[in-house]
């Protein structure tokens, strides 16, 4: 597997497609000389669009979701209706009947209405390929399975990313390790994964929905609220995992004391934790802005990777306030932690303000002093560790699967 | 494992065990696909709108007959009127051009530096009601102050009900085999070209 290699929907890419896609009818415009041969290119257009479009139509109802770069499907479409006139201006080869093999392409300018009427079919076919994309959309209210991204062979290892991330927090690790079968998940309400409605967040319903994900003997990898999740699973499912390894841990050692930090964090967390209504009011207008924020969340967070940044908005109101306030806030690590005596690595970053080294640094005090032995590694880097430094989360895995083997 | 839903990226599939059910693309929102359709009828249609405008009184009322590129569209004369008392004449290809007054003089100075009269005879029917004479013109002239010799060579009438401006082109056997209005014919005589070559 080659994640770096991995193709990647960026909204700076479709942009780029679609001013390709524009340039390049423009030049096919401009190959019909005279305003009077321009009428061909409108009827081509529209002929071959609208092949293009039924033909999408279909194969999106086959698979069940939109087809890929659909400009280029369109393009396909126009290219082959209007191949003649192409031969034309290009060999100089004239028109002849049996040119109605291109969709047409001689007959289509005969019918009653002309462009007006392929005017309307193309709208037609544009209405039918995108009702057939609305369809496509996955049953919200419904729990259905997570966004699972899978990768390599060996031992099963499952990361689950933080609050309001995706699986492609963990390119850079994958990037920089090998040995094992990867699993990344979104996390219910994250990513692409489903946003079930009525969902409460909390750590039972994030539990149930990893439930089809992580296979028996998986070590578990987990960042920030993934890996407070990831602790809560080895509890739950006693068995399932075989190994631990939590990364920036938040480890608040009460109720207040979790308040209190992630109170501080910044306004959204704040509204949050106050309940404050600007929190959701924030959130709803984020998500009804959403297709105009993705292609500038990439420069607004330029310190973390472009696939994060933009990924970072996939989420709503009620799976970050429910998450951050059920799991982050409400859901203790500890008793976790203190009932599994499976091997425990720590993984943080000295100059963690999110979710202080202190905390974790007393947490494993206290989980030694009942007998536990847990590995705390200090890195120099902040909260966002896995992507500054997925070497140090790739040393501590490999040493992980390497102790378990 | 049975509900996992597998996204494509970079999935070594040999190696995944779950189901690959692949959701590589994420859905717009309703109102997006809405809008996508919205603007694309709005940009089409207002294309579509402004093309139609661009259209004069010398173009074709049905834009699909004018410029095809097609041989023997529509039913054309098999032996049209002679032009001149030499063209057409058989053996020898012809192109018969149609134009108005202010037409003549580029038309006929885009023939001078052209090849095409090597490749057919040429003559050029000018809708003037008094010929010229003798010599005044470096290609046959014609002076015909109605409508009947376009007519006869399956030329249409033009949108604006006059004579028609544009060129019928004619195979050896004396068989007018392209027939077409194009008010633009001085500037496109390489289009002629590409029809009269593949005429026999």
């Amino acid at each position: 597997m080659n994640v770096s290699a991995a193709p990647r929907r960026r909204p700076a890419s479709s942009a780029a497609w679609t001013l390709a896609a524009i340039g390049l009818e423009l030049l096919l415009y401009r190959s019909y000389q005279g305003h009077d041969a321009r009428f061909h290119w409108f009827t081509h257009f529209f002929v071959g669009a609208s092949f293009a479009l039924v033909v999408m139509a279909a194969v999106s109802w086959r698979i069940r979701r939109p087809v890929r770069r659909p400009l280029l499907w369109l393009i396909a479409g126009h290219l082959y209706a209007m191949a003649p006139d192409i031969a034309f201006s290009a060999a100089g080869v004239p028109h002849r009947r049996w040119m109605d093999v291109f969709l047409g392409h001689i007959s289509s300018h005969f019918i009653p209405g002309h462009n007006l009427t392929w005017f309307a079919v193309f709208l037609t076919a544009a209405g039918l390929y995108l009702a057939i994309v609305d369809g496509c959309r996955p049953d919200l209210s419904q729990p259905a399975g997570l966004a699972v991204r899978t990768w390599g062979a060996g031992p099963p290892v499952v990361f689950l990313h933080g609050l309001g991330a995706s699986r492609r927090l963990w390119d850079s690790v994958a990037g920089n390790s090998s040995g094992y079968r990867g699993i990344a998940p979104d996390l219910l309400g994250f990513g692409r994964s489903p946003h079930p409605e009525g969902a409460t967040y909390d750590v039972a319903t994030h539990l149930a929905a990893l439930d089809a994900v992580v296979p028996e003997g998986a070590v578990l990898v987990g960042h920030s609220t993934g890996s407070i999740l990831a602790a809560a699973f080895a509890a739950a499912y006693p068995g399932r995992v075989s190994s631990l390894l939590l990364v920036s841990l938040p480890a608040y050692p009460d109720l207040d004391h979790a308040r209190r930090d992630v109170a501080r964090l910044g306004a959204m967390a704040r509204w949050t934790v106050t309940g404050n209504p600007l929190g959701m009011i924030s959130c709803w207008l984020m998500c009804r802005t959403r297709p105009l924020l993705l292609p500038i969340a990439p420069l607004v967070g330029r310190d973390v990777p472009a696939s994060v940044a933009s990924d970072f908005l996939l989420h709503d109101w009620a799976s970050y306030s429910g998450t951050l306030l059920n799991v982050v806030v409400a859901h203790r690590v500890e008793p976790d932690l203190a009932r599994s005596a499976l091997p425990l690595v720590l993984l943080h970053g000295a100059a963690d303000h999110t979710a202080p080294v202190d905390d974790v640094e007393d947490l494993v005090a206290r989980l030694r002093s009942e007998g536990r032995d847990p590995r705390l590694t200090v890195v120099d880097t902040d909260h966002l560790l896995p992507v500054r430094r997925p070497e140090a989360v790739a040393d501590a895995l490999r040493g992980l699967i390497s102790s378990g083997s | 494992m049975t509900d996992v839903m597998v996204v494509g990226e970079g999935i070594d599939r040999s190696e995944s065990s779950a189901p690959i059910d692949a959701l590589p693309v994420a859905v717009a929102p309703r109102w997006h696909l809405l809008g996508t359709w919205v603007a694309a009828a709005l940009l089409l249609g207002g294309l579509l709108a402004l093309s139609r405008s661009g259209y004069r009184g010398l173009d074709d009322p049905n834009q699909a007959f004018q410029r095809p590129g097609l041989l023997d569209i529509g039913s054309l004369p098999d032996h049209p009127p002679a032009v001149t008392p030499s063209l057409p004449r058989t053996g020898r290809r012809a192109v018969v051009f149609f134009t108005r007054a202010r037409g003549l003089a580029p038309l006929e100075l885009a023939l001078s530096g052209s090849d095409l009269r090597r490749m057919a005879d040429v003559a050029i029917v000018d809708e003037a009601t008094v010929p010229a004479p003798p010599g005044a013109h470096t290609v046959a002239v014609v002076a015909e102050a109605g409508d009947g010799l376009a007519r006869s060579y399956g030329m249409r009438v033009p949108r604006d009900g006059g004579p028609p401006v544009g060129y019928a082109i004619v195979d050896r056997n004396g068989r007018v085999r392209y027939a077409t209005i194009d008010p633009g014919d001085a500037h496109r005589l390489q289009e002629v070209r590409t029809m009269l070559s593949a005429v026999p």
